[in-house]
């Protein structure tokens, strides 16, 4: 569906991808899907639709029931193989950022990279907009500034992929623009290819180039922002989820006093 | 934390790392000062070095046990003949080849195949005092039983190897069933139910909780010389009576030592054991711990003296041990807890 | 192969190697009861199981008495010298049970010092006897509580402020938050404790054995040394592990299925409030008597028998005995804190859900008699040294009879859930995302264990050292059994003197103890105080 027919570059490819918890609770069923190599991609859905399973399989901090995950041109994992999270490329900023309490923000920066270098630490700090930060603790820190240390921190090993779990949920609203607009640049910057969770649609129709919609465990669409009018087909389909979603986000842009009808 | 890791691993080696020396291994159920001293002497005179372990003597004996050839035991102490007789039946035990030792130490304190050989004497006594006990009435260890004793007889628990001791001689002397009967009678009279050790049996006639007491001769001594002037009060208060000087004796133990079977030194060994038995250390045995001396030739302390010759009971010590499982049975049947 | 199942495979080695005493354990119960069993059953199992009984329900009473009351005035009021109380609180723990119970025949007995007091201002008291089952359940109260205490501190102090607020708005009185909030909320953390206190309770030997009590432990040792019937006290053991048991389960049952955790964690700690008046009297004295009875007269009286025999040789004996006693503790508790790192994170790695619970298997230890451990030990390592001996003609018996290592391998078995459980607790608390970003950014495993789990575990990885330093300190039937020749505790030297009638000679080594326990609890306390103001 979708894009999918016109991807020869993938950088990423989900081949059939199932995971479910504890024997029981199913996550994700049988997903398909290819991110071409400079693409950023949000994935949306309701809590529990499998968004973070899905960045948890590929990053190989989980393992699938059955399917297989490709980056690059490496097969990631399959009945035979599984390869590390730590040899994926794969970086990830997690939801509440997992800055190193004990390490300062240098050394937390540092800590990926096979020789430190204090120069690229300047410089991935300053891309982050926190040079002179180096001695200072995650602790005192805030949430925004402790988030752009995690996506200085990843992308200090230089990954192929990046991975955020939901980036923007515990900021400020009224810093949320500002900082996914950062977000957006540091990642063309670097020429990174991207995903990333949010359950606001707001953001992914913001700063996102494709958008995937996840729903109970299921694919539901994939396709470029800018084609998500066109979606004749699906339009029934794609409106009620996005009904569903939009529905939530209005109402948290209601409660912060932004105008809803950017979404519509 | 590397560093006390490494530390810690320098600490485990250390450890493990037995070198050779001269020495010699003792396993010990006694823990006073002045044994240590005599080992140190023993060094200094001789140059072997002892080791030494201490602990229960049960706990000591299933060592023993479970070592089997690879111990590193040569010598085994006791405070009581019978934990020396089951170590002996159980093949822990090798003679002592020493002429010294079977010229100076007699026949009855020691094991017929002198895989054992006792060191010092302490001797079951009763205690009382002087107002409210006449002497005249006391008499024998069977005599406690004598219902005049109701309610103020004091005894420790049954769990202590004396006790255990004293009524294997009496099943020895009275035979099994008498021995119960005594057993019996003597719990009826209990003051108080057992419990403390001798001293704390001592200071309870001071406290007037009993009248009298069964208690052995060195903690006597001990309480008398006590650091607390209290404690020797008490020790003062009471009187001392021999039992059974009219017939048997009193009943006497022995702390002793015995070779054991696959001594690694069992040449050191026995010049410890000669030491130990020397003229010189018995006295200090008496002297320092109120102990009476195995061998005759060494003199008693004045404090022992203080208390008078006494019969002893000749039962043959081993027969303690044989006897001992009966006893334990008898108190457990009796209700003496 | 996956990797991770070598983690499977260490941790089924880790786990077997922690086993052999259960498995020498399990085969000496699989041989039946020995030929003493029936004179055990007729004389004695009915008193061992009501002894044991009336101890845990008396000392677990007043342990909780005294360790609540303590912990909620320390904790919810602001009262002169709160800190130094908070301390000295968890200091009666430094006193061994049967030196607490020897202090307490020398205090109050007949001569005692009391007796002595008396006579100085007139009095003609001679005394009391306390050598009975009520004096034991005074006495083992009084050097357990600290461990109700430190549970129940530890739980009404991290109650926020909120609580509080919400339950004054909704017009609760003091007692009625007390009882209906925050004493609920301290319920499994008091449980906790309360199993700690049943633990070393059932356990006890050399208190029981002075007052002439028969206890379980003391009928293990009374049918293995009177008796020599090895057999039946290997029974005995089994019993007291069940019956350990179905405390626990008791216990465990009472807490019903009510979720306290939810509302925890969070949110600003309550501020303490300010007494004055008769109500600061009241909580001085509540928390001023416990120390007074637990600490500062049996401290009192160790000194009142140290000072008079008090000589420059017997100082320095004690010193190096000290040193020696401290080193193997430290060795013993570095190696159980590690095992119990390597332990925990080994088994979370694997993939094999039956191994990821072994650990709890590992740590029963602590229910079984230290005695009866190291019987097991001895016949467990009987098979190792005569297999080597067969097999390779080595001679390794000295490292496994009163070698140092067995002795630590002892320690390990028998306090591993004391560092455990608190590590466990708090691993699970952090949660895994810091080992996930660290797996993400290109560490393996080990990596990440050293360099950030490690680090960020460190208070209290800490704490559980202390702990098993402090354990392992105090230890004496394991130590009586396994002790290495060349090796003195001060446990163990103040126990022989102890049994051997010389109090003033014990009083030494065991003050010694008090003063090394209660230092090490004062560096907790103060390294904690120094670590929560860094975090604000």
């Amino acid at each position: 569906m979708g894009i999918q027919d016109h991807k020869k570059g993938a950088l990423v490819r989900i081949q059939d991808i199932s995971k479910t918890y504890q024997g029981r609770y199913l996550a994700l069923k049988t997903c398909s899907l290819q991110i071409e190599a400079g693409k950023l991609c949000a994935v949306v859905g309701h809590s529990g639709s499998g968004k973070t399973t899905l960045l948890r399989l590929i990053a190989g901090l989980e393992r699938p029931d059955s399917g297989t995950i490709s980056i690059g041109h490496e097969e990631m994992n399959s009945e035979t193989t599984f390869v590390d999270p730590a040899r994926r490329g794969v970086g990830m900023v997690f939801q509440n950022y997992a800055l190193f309490p004990h390490l300062t923000v240098a050394k937390n920066v540092a800590y990926g990279l096979k020789r430190s270098a204090a120069s690229k630490i300047d410089e991935l700090l300053e891309l982050v907009g926190l040079s002179g930060y180096q001695k200072k603790y995650p602790h005192e820190l805030s949430g925004g500034e402790q988030q752009r240390v995690a996506l200085a921190r990843t992308l200090a090993p230089s990954p192929r992929l990046l991975l955020l779990d939901e980036p923007f949920s515990n900021l400020d609203a009224d810093l949320k623009s500002g900082i996914r607009k950062e977000v957006r640049r540091i990642i063309k910057e670097t020429k990174l290819t991207a995903m990333f969770i949010t359950h606001d649609l707001v953001d992914a129709l913001d700063i996102a180039d494709e958008i995937i919609l996840l729903d109970q465990g299921s694919l539901e669409v994939h396709c470029q922002i800018k084609e998500l009018a066109d979606l004749e087909g699906h339009q029934p389909k794609l409106q009620a989820s996005l009904d569903r979603l939009c529905d939530r986000s209005r109402k948290i842009l209601e409660v912060v006093g932004s105008n809803p009808k950017k979404t519509q | 934390m590397n560093k006390i890791f490494l530390f810690a691993l320098a600490l485990l080696f250390a450890a493990c790392g037995a070198a050779d020396k001269d020495e010699v291994t003792i396993y010990t159920h006694r823990h006073y000062d002045v044994d240590q001293k005599i080992f140190d002497d023993f060094e200094k005179e001789t140059g072997i070095h002892v080791n030494v372990v201490k602990a229960g003597a049960d706990e000591l004996i299933e060592r023993l046990v479970t070592e089997g050839d690879q111990t590193s035991a040569d010598l085994l102490m006791t405070v009581d003949a019978g934990r020396l007789v089951r170590a002996s039946d159980a093949g822990l035990l090798q003679p002592i080849a020493s002429e010294i030792v079977t010229s100076t130490i007699p026949d009855k304190l020691r094991s017929a195949d002198n895989s054992w050989v006792g060191l010092t004497k302490r001797a079951r006594i009763i205690v009382y005092h002087p107002d409210r006990v006449d002497p005249a009435n006391l008499s024998s260890y069977e005599g406690l039983a004598d219902s005049t004793w109701d309610d103020r007889l004091l005894i420790r628990s049954s769990g202590n190897i004396y006790n255990q001791s004293l009524m294997a001689s009496v099943i020895a002397n009275l035979g099994e069933d008498a021995a119960r009967q005594w057993a019996t009678a003597v719990v009826e009279n209990f003051a108080r139910n057992p419990s403390g050790n001798d001293r704390d049996q001592v200071k309870a006639i001071l406290a007037g909780e009993g009248d009298l007491a069964v208690i052995n001769t060195y903690y006597l001594g001990l309480l008398l010389n006590s650091d607390d002037p209290q404690e020797a009060q008490a020790g003062e208060a009471v009187k001392i009576f021999w039992p059974n000087q009219g017939n048997r004796g009193a009943h006497i133990n022995v702390s002793g030592v015995g070779l054991t079977a696959n001594a690694p030194n069992a040449e050191n060994a026995i010049k410890l054991v000669e030491y130990m038995i020397s003229k010189e250390v018995q006295e200090l045995y008496a002297s320092a711990n109120f102990e009476y001396p195995a061998n005759p030739n060494a003199e008693v302390s004045e404090q022992l003296k203080s208390w008078g010759d006494f019969k002893e009971d000749e039962l043959p010590l081993a027969r303690l041990g044989e006897l001992n499982d009966e006893a334990v049975t008898i108190f457990d049947e009796v209700g003496w807890p | 192969m996956r990797d991770t199942s070598a983690w499977s495979v260490a941790t089924l080695a880790l786990v077997l190697i922690l086993s052999i005493p259960y498995i020498a354990f399990a085969s000496g119960l699989m041989a039946g009861t020995g030929h003493k069993w029936g004179h055990l059953t007729t004389y004695f199992l009915n008193k061992f199981f009501i002894n044991s009984v009336i101890l845990i329900i008396g000392v677990g009473f007043i342990s909780c008495l005294l360790g609540i009351s303590t912990a909620w005035v320390i904790s919810r009021y602001e009262i002169p010298g709160r800190k130094v109380w908070g301390i000295l609180l968890y200091l009666p723990l430094a006193i061994p049970t049967y030196i607490m119970a020897y202090i307490y025949v020398g205090l109050v007995g007949y001569g005692g010092t009391f007796v002595k007091l008396g006579q100085l201002v007139g009095t003609n008291a001679s005394g009391i006897n306390i050598m009975n089952i009520y004096g034991l359940i005074w006495v083992l109260s009084l050097s357990l509580f600290p461990y109700v205490y430190a549970a129940a501190r530890a739980s009404f102090s991290k109650r926020p402020a909120a609580l509080r607020e919400t339950a004054t708005l909704l017009g609760a009185s003091e007692s009625k938050y007390f009882f209906s909030i925050a004493l609920p909320m301290a319920r499994p953390a008091v449980i906790g404790g309360l199993l700690l206190v049943c633990m070393e309770v059932l356990n006890d030997y050399g208190a029981a054995k002075y007052f002439g009590i028969n206890t379980f432990t003391t009928g293990i040792f009374r049918s293995w040394t009177a008796l020599r019937d090895l057999q039946s006290a290997v029974y005995l053991a089994g019993l007291l592990i069940a019956f350990a048991i179905v405390v626990t389960v008791l216990i465990r049952l009472s807490r019903g299925r009510k979720s306290f955790a939810t509302a925890s964690a969070s949110g600003k700690p309550a501020k303490r409030i300010k007494l004055s008046g008769r109500k600061r009297l009241l909580a001085l004295l509540v928390v001023a008597l416990p120390i007074f009875f637990g600490l500062i007269l049996p401290v009192i009286q160790l000194f009142s028998w140290v000072i008079p025999a008090f000589d420059g040789p017997s100082f320095v004996k004690n010193l190096w005995i000290a040193i020696q006693s401290l080193s193997v503790a430290a060795l013993a508790a570095f190696l159980t804190v590690i095992t119990a790192i390597v332990l925990l994170y080994f088994s979370k790695w694997n993939d094999l859900a039956l191994i990821k619970r072994l650990p709890n298997l590992s740590t029963v230890g602590y229910a079984i008699p230290g005695a009866m451990i190291g019987i097991a030990l001895f016949s467990g390592g009987r098979y190792f040294v005569d297999f080597a001996a067969d097999t390779f003609g080595w001679r390794i018996g000295y490292l496994v009879y009163g070698g140092l290592p067995i002795l630590i391998y002892a320690y390990i078995f028998r306090f591993l859930a004391v560092a455990y459980y608190p590590l466990e607790a708090t691993s699970l608390r952090l949660g895994n995302q810091l080992a996930e970003a660290s797996y993400t950014l290109g560490k393996s495993k080990l990596d990440t264990l050293w360099q950030i789990q490690i680090p960020v575990l460190k208070p209290a990885i800490w704490a559980a050292v202390v702990l098993v330093f402090i354990d392992t300190l105090k230890e004496l039937p394991l130590t009586l059994i396994l002790k290495p020749y060349d090796i003195d505790t001060l446990a163990l030297v103040a126990y022989n003197y102890a049994e051997e009638e010389q109090m003033t000679k014990a009083a030494l080594p065991a003050l010694m103890l008090v003063s090394v326990v209660g230092l090490l609890s004062f560096l907790i306390e103060w390294s904690k105080n120094s670590t929560s103001k860094n975090k604000r």
